[in-house]
């Protein structure tokens, strides 16, 4: 076990200091508990985000817009007054380089 | 609605770009035929793809291998798919290439789903596994 010193703000220590009183009293290691919560909460939550598809458009190298889906993206460049023919749309799929073509194609 | 033609495949589906808020077909649906050898979302003829407008956009370029270890150079957009009998559509990357003429639903697609081949009764179903589909 790691004995981490890290520094708080006092609003957020406050809230760190309640939450651990509301959860598990004033038993010992109640905000040991609170953070390891924290951040088994905040690694499931960025575990599900990074599995999750993105579509991300860019003009001009600028982002624009980012979408969970293509129908989120087009509505937010419509409502951007974007020209979808101005925009490049990357994602986080995998797309190969390379691909085989199968055997379909005679 | 999957059912097989000549011991092959296929499946009901109708293409969309929501950028464009193109459909094809308008109404109804097309038939693409299930190929795990291909390597990819959905590759469609060309003229299906001009079409849906993709080839006005930004398109990406990829190879693919064709079965006699050629190379060709094809191009793709963002686009989504549609098996409205399944209540299910699917974001990916629609490609095409001079040449193809019919639409090849690839393994990209088919993660999506539970899909049961008996030919020895002929029979196909096809279900959608994930529930976070539209």
């Amino acid at each position: 076990m790691g004995i981490i010193t890290v520094s708080l703000d006092d609003d957020i220590e406050q809230v760190l200091r309640t939450l651990a009183k509301r959860l598990y009293g004033s038993k010992k290691g109640a905000i040991s508990k609170v953070i390891e919560e924290a951040i088994k909460n905040l690694d499931y939550i960025m575990k599900q985000r990074s599995s999750r598809t993105i579509f991300k458009a860019y003009k001009d190298n600028e982002l624009i817009a980012e979408a969970f889906s293509l129908d989120e993206l087009a509505s937010k460049l419509k409502r951007y007054k974007v020209d979808p023919r101005d925009i490049r749309i990357i994602s986080n799929i995998n797309l190969k380089s390379k691909a085989k073509m199968g055997y379909r194609f005679r | 609605m999957i059912y097989f033609i000549d011991k092959t495949p296929f499946i009901e589906i109708a293409l969309e770009n929501p950028f464009m808020e193109i459909r094809y077909p308008e109404e109804g649906f097309i038939l693409g035929v299930v190929d795990t050898g291909y390597e990819g979302f959905l590759l469609v003829p060309m003229d299906i793809f001009n079409k849906l407008g993709f080839n006005q956009l930004k398109t990406i370029k990829r190879s693919l291998i064709l079965p006699n270890g050629e190379e060709v150079e094809s191009m793709g957009y963002y686009g989504k798919i549609t098996a409205e009998s399944l209540g299910v559509s699917i974001d990916g990357y629609i490609e095409t290439f001079e040449g193809i003429g019919e639409i090849i639903v690839g393994p990209e697609v088919l993660a999506y789903f539970h899909l049961a081949l008996d030919y020895c009764k002929g029979i196909l179903s096809l279900r959608p596994c994930k529930s976070s589909l539209k």
